[in-house]
């Protein structure tokens, strides 16, 4: 399946999902104004790849979001649904959500995001 | 180096236009003269040289060949007479008849006889015989023309010639009473130093002179035959015998011409006293001490030129206007792909110009429509305002506070609100999803439902306010439906303020922090929103009581100062650093600890702009 990747801009993140190696990431900022025009093919492709994929095949996910506004959240936790959705169907799914240190709110986000779904989530510091 | 030349009527962009390209039509005139100039010096040139070769040619063949070929002439001439002369001379019959004094009358009659025939049939106008014994002249016809006497001076011709001891000399006569030259070719008889007679022909040097005419070049060519002593004898023109040579040509070449006893001919160029140069040959008549002279001036040999010249001129013109238009059109030619860039040129002119007209026309439709919305917003903002609460509520309700409402767009979705029902107060600090007009238009929303819904039952019961606010709100806006999208809500904190100085708060996602005389607390709330889909309609909120104290100073904010980006790495302001704040600005006026707020963020923002509406409120409960 095709590799997914968007650029990132100054109100959205970089998305790079590689089927081949199983490895998914979102990577910057996200407050677009119209989040589920940007969100609607990541998620297309998401629905997409967890056809094709065989079970057994380990599927990790990348975050790194130092901030998401109110509808980039929906978006994501639509997203992690999904995750959530294929775990459930048997496919390994791991999140990592790498934050700074210094950046409590990304916190406090990644956190809430682990509390909505039964996923194996973890969260990690870096220091920059 | 485009000249342009100006338009009286500018256009709307600003730009003259440009009337023609002069710089072609510079090239093309430059062309021309280089070439008009080109030819003129090649006609000139080649007239010049054509010219001068004429008249080398002239000067080194023409005049030769000319006098050579009357000289020829006349030289034949004069060999012949002097041939008929000696053999006359050499004739033993005349001599013995004149040796016996012309005794024999036999002999005499024949003699007589042919000498008539000699100038019957020899073309010579006279032929006679002169007797030194006798003195008898004898002439053509036969006649006995005179006695030669040594008195006469018309006989003096006769001593010398006989004096001479020349075998054959000639002689001539020039007769004024005809005007008419003759040349008499004497041959002496007999002993060279004791001769008995003489005899000879006489030629009529006229029929020479008609000749003459024939080689009359011009107008005023001359022709003379001129002796040793320069006097003319044989001229085409009669008036002319007998003067002489220095009449007609300058002194100084007459003795040229005449000086030297030359063997060939020589060629001499003079200026005429009256300017015009003429050009003389000079040949000597082989048989005689004359010399032919051949004078013509300048201007005639160089006549022929004339016609050249003209010629030359036409034809440079030809050439010139021929060349001009061959010229024109090539040059057009190239000119034309520059005249078609000057030309592109200027249509893609008019063309931008017409763009910007129509670029200034949309921007200025666009800045309309935008002055239009902003002041629609700008008038919004009055209706939004006008749901908050007035000083003077807040002012009843507090014993200190303040405020800091900054909606990001005009208006936003941020709000707080303050009601009094029988003995409490109720204050809420909401944040509705969205900002600018969506949200404002929420927050005209949950205004309404909490002036409709907060009343004396749930007045000291914020949970239930909760409650009850999010299954409205999930009634009004959003539908079952998902799948449009929609799936507003809003963050929303209530405290209530009892009696007995009691505060019992409930949150959706809103913190309440109290400073006390022991530091910070931080009642959290729950964590879910109030409105939302994913929000149960019977979702319980949870209450939580404090006690107040004197000096604490309660705090509720949206989310819009503490996600506000900015600092080193462009992170959000953060929970923590806002607790430090509260913590570390204990200034106990409220006023100057908004200055703080306020300055803290803008410090933090350094540039950034506002990311969210932002809602702070502080305040102190009266006692």
């Amino acid at each position: 399946m095709e590799r997914l990747v968007i650029e990132q801009t100054k109100a959205t993140p970089q998305i790079d999902f590689d089927a081949d190696l199983g490895l998914l990431s979102i990577k910057g900022q996200s407050y677009p104004e119209n989040a589920f025009k940007f969100y609607e093919p990541v998620l297309k492709w998401l629905d997409q790849f967890f056809q094709v994929t065989e079970v057994e095949k380990l599927i990790t996910v990348e975050f790194g979001m130092p901030y998401i506004n109110t509808s980039s959240s929906k978006c994501i936790m639509m997203l992690l649904e999904k995750l959530e959705e294929a775990d459930k169907a048997g496919k390994k799914v791991v999140v990592n959500w790498y934050y700074d240190e210094e950046n409590d709110c990304e916190l406090e986000c990644a956190e809430e995001f682990k509390e909505f779904v039964d996923l194996t989530f973890n969260i990690i510091s870096f220091k920059s | 180096m485009l000249n342009r030349l100006y338009n009286p009527k500018n256009n709307a962009s600003g730009y003259t236009q440009v009337i023609y390209d002069n710089s072609a039509f510079k090239i093309v005139f430059i062309a021309i003269v280089i070439m008009v100039l080109a030819i003129s010096f090649l006609c000139v040139y080649s007239y010049s040289v054509v010219k001068s070769a004429i008249i080398h040619k002239l000067q080194s063949r023409d005049l030769f060949y000319i006098v050579q070929s009357i000289s020829s002439k006349i030289d034949a001439r004069i060999i012949r007479a002097k041939e008929t002369s000696l053999m006359l001379a050499g004739d033993p019959f005349i001599k013995k008849w004149i040796e016996d004094g012309e005794k024999n009358e036999f002999l005499g009659n024949s003699i007589k006889q042919k000498i008539t025939d000699i100038t019957k049939y020899y073309d010579y106008n006279k032929t006679f015989i002169v007797s030194a014994v006798t003195g008898h002249y004898w002439c053509d016809n036969g006649r006995l023309l005179d006695t030669v006497s040594k008195a006469d001076p018309d006989d003096s011709w006769f001593f010398e010639t006989l004096n001479s001891q020349k075998r054959i000399s000639l002689y001539i006569d020039y007769n004024n009473q005809y005007k008419d030259t003759f040349v008499f070719v004497n041959a002496l008889i007999g002993d060279l130093n004791k001769p008995i007679g003489i005899t000879g022909v006489g030629l009529n040097l006229n029929s020479i002179s008609e000749e003459f005419k024939s080689y009359k070049f011009g107008e005023k060519s001359n022709m003379w035959l001129v002796d040793r002593k320069g006097h003319i004898h044989i001229s085409e023109d009669a008036s002319q015998l007998g003067k002489d040579l220095s009449d007609f040509i300058p002194q100084d070449v007459a003795k040229k011409v005449l000086g030297r006893k030359l063997v060939k001919h020589i060629i001499v160029q003079y200026t005429h006293k009256n300017g015009e140069i003429y050009d003389l040959i000079t040949q000597p008549i082989g048989s005689t001490d004359w010399k032919l002279i051949f004078q013509i001036p300048r201007s005639e040999t160089t006549q022929v030129v004339n016609s050249i010249k003209g010629n030359t001129i036409i034809t440079g013109i030809i050439i010139v206007i021929l060349i001009t238009f061959i010229f024109y059109f090539i040059s057009n030619k190239i000119a034309n792909p520059y005249k078609r860039a000057v030309q592109l040129g200027r249509e893609l002119e008019k063309v931008v110009a017409e763009r910007t007209q129509e670029l200034n026309e949309k921007t200025l439709e666009l800045q309309d429509r935008n002055t239009k919305i902003i002041d629609s917003i700008e008038y919004s903002k009055l209706i939004q305002e006008a749901i908050l609460p007035t000083k003077e509520e807040l002012d009843s309700v507090f014993l200190d506070y303040f405020v800091i409402w900054k909606p990001r767009d005009i208006v936003g979705g941020d709000f707080y609100w303050v009601k009094k029902v029988k003995n409490s107060y109720v204050i809420a600090v909401g944040d509705c999803t969205g900002h600018g007009v969506p949200g404002a238009l929420m927050t005209m929303a949950a205004n309404s439902i909490l002036n409709y819904i907060v009343d004396e039952s749930n007045s000291q019961n914020p949970a239930l306010i909760l409650k009850t606010f999010n299954r409205i709100f999930k009634g009004t806006i959003n539908k079952k439906d998902t799948s449009k999208g929609v799936d507003e809500g809003l963050d929303i904190g209530i405290c209530c303020i009892c009696e007995g100085r009691q505060l019992i708060y409930a949150g959706a996602k809103t913190a309440l922090y109290i400073r006390g005389a022991r530091g910070l607390k931080v009642i959290s709330g729950n964590n879910k929103g109030v409105g939302y889909i994913h929000v149960n309609d019977g979702y319980e909120f949870t209450n939580s009581t404090y006690q107040i104290n004197e000096q604490d100073v309660f705090f509720m904010t949206t989310d819009g100062y503490i996600t506000q980006n900015g600092g080193e790495k462009d992170f959000s302001f953060g929970r923590r650093k806002f607790e430090q704040l509260l913590e570390n600005y204990d200034l106990g006026d409220l006023t100057k600890e908004k200055q703080v707020f306020e300055e803290e963020l803008l410090r933090y923002m350094n540039g950034e702009p506002q990311r969210d509406d932002i809602t702070v409120l502080g305040f102190k409960v009266k006692g």
